[in-house]
């Protein structure tokens, strides 16, 4: 009898596990309703109500999520897969074409560090400051790889706060780009010249090259840059259609579905509902404005120099969301002059994000000690 | 200010200028990439 009441008893005598359940529910709804990253929210979401049931043989040491956790995420692999599969759907040909425009991604991960400043002035080490300023990258995978190196106790939170404000950059980016930027500035126009064609060697050469430079300089980065770049160069190969293919969908949906879930059952209810959480959610807001305020300066500094312009909103897409960031600073130049297309500028700064970010992140495990 | 704070400011100012400098890298050697294998007829 004892057995069967343990569960009722267990939240009488920690309610915070009902509160956990509200959180875990509040992810879903935000997946399924309002369309917000569901394919990590959703399992995060479930594996925090998992996780948070009196006694729940999910976790505990047999449980099947603990497994998963040693399994996948505490040997950083499940980030690293994730990375395959990112790397096979980059095109990097828009960036190829215009390779300043990589200027663009490097001045966008100001927040990681500005906001490991914060963190550290808010008290925490400097190991979890690193951590929180890296959800800066805008980048599940390299946030989940830093935090597994350096603050394990944060996971759970980093990870809700990275994936949340990843799909929350239609909203937050907005504000920050037009306190930035005058409406002239908005209504700079970039036109295509004819698209220049970049050869399929130079394609495929491409990320062996960016895999070489980026290891030689931060070795500790070559697991992630390097996956990211070995999933690019599969596609790129031209040989390897049935193992891109595979990258793209399986291996991408296999790793998300295991790699969410998992994150979720390290919300248990005591380590979660903490001033610390907030904190961290509450920073990594800061990390994605002031990578986007890092972008829209640098641009604006760079026109400086120009004598043809660039739009400077194209400075915010140099965030790691991609394709999100793009399609934002797009719409919002259509919105101020209605002929002003500049999509393909804006995507091409955006996938410049996910290697700069990379490289970023590579950094700070190499220097914090 | 404390220590941390010392060390992460420390951090901004090492690694910040080091993404640009490892990016204009990039940049060199992805010009010099088109070079040295532009587009060949087939693919324009």
């Amino acid at each position: 009898m004892e057995d069967l009441l343990m569960g009722i008893n267990g939240l009488i005598a920690n309610p915070k596990f009902i509160v956990m359940w509200i959180i875990g529910a509040i992810l879903i709804y935000f997946a399924v309703e309002k369309d917000y990253e569901p394919a990590l929210l959703l399992p995060i979401g479930f594996g925090a109500i998992l996780t948070n049931i009196p006694f729940s043989s999910a976790i505990g040491p047999e449980g099947p999520l603990t497994v998963l956790l040693h399994a996948g995420i505490l040997t950083e692999l499940f980030p690293v897969l994730i990375f395959v599969a990112i790397g096979a759907m980059c095109d990097f040909a828009p960036l190829m074409r215009n390779p300043l425009s990589m200027l663009f991604g490097a001045a966008a991960q100001f927040g990681i560090f500005a906001t490991i400043i914060g963190a550290a002035a808010m008290g925490f080490t400097f190991k979890q400051a690193a951590s929180i300023g890296i959800i800066g990258a805008a980048d599940g995978p390299t946030t989940i790889y830093v935090a597994t190196r350096f603050a394990q106790e944060l996971l759970g939170p980093l990870s809700v706060a990275a994936y949340s404000y990843m799909s929350l950059v239609p909203i937050i980016q907005p504000p920050v780009i037009m306190a930035l930027t005058t409406q002239n500035e908005r209504k700079i126009r970039m036109e295509y010249e004819d698209q220049e064609e970049i050869s399929q060697t130079a394609k495929f050469l491409f990320p062996i090259m960016i895999t070489i430079v980026a290891g030689v300089i931060a070795p500790i980065s070559v697991a992630l840059i390097g996956t990211l770049m070995f999933g690019n160069l599969i596609k790129e190969s031209g040989v390897l259609d049935n193992l891109s293919n595979c990258a793209q969908n399986e291996l991408a949906n296999l790793v998300t579905l295991l790699l969410g879930i998992t994150i979720g059952a390290t919300m248990e209810a005591d380590k979660f509902l903490t001033v610390d959480v907030m904190m961290v959610m509450g920073l990594g807001l800061v990390a994605f404005i002031f990578d986007t305020a890092g972008g829209v300066l640098f641009a604006k500094l760079f026109n400086l120099f120009l004598e043809k312009k660039v739009n400077p909103m194209i400075g915010a897409c140099g965030i790691s969301a991609f394709p999100m960031s793009g399609r934002v600073i797009a719409k919002m130049a259509l919105k101020e002059d209605p002929t002003n297309f500049i999509i393909m500028h804006a995507i091409g700064v955006n996938v410049s994000g996910q290697i700069s970010s990379v490289v970023a992140g590579g950094l700070v495990l190499a220097l914090v000690k | 200010m404390n220590s941390v704070v010392g060390q992460a400011i420390e951090l901004m100012l090492i690694a910040y200028p080091t993404i640009f400098a490892v990016t204009a890298l990039f940049i060199v050697l992805t010009i010099a990439l088109k070079k040295l294998f532009p587009a060949t007829q087939d693919e324009e």
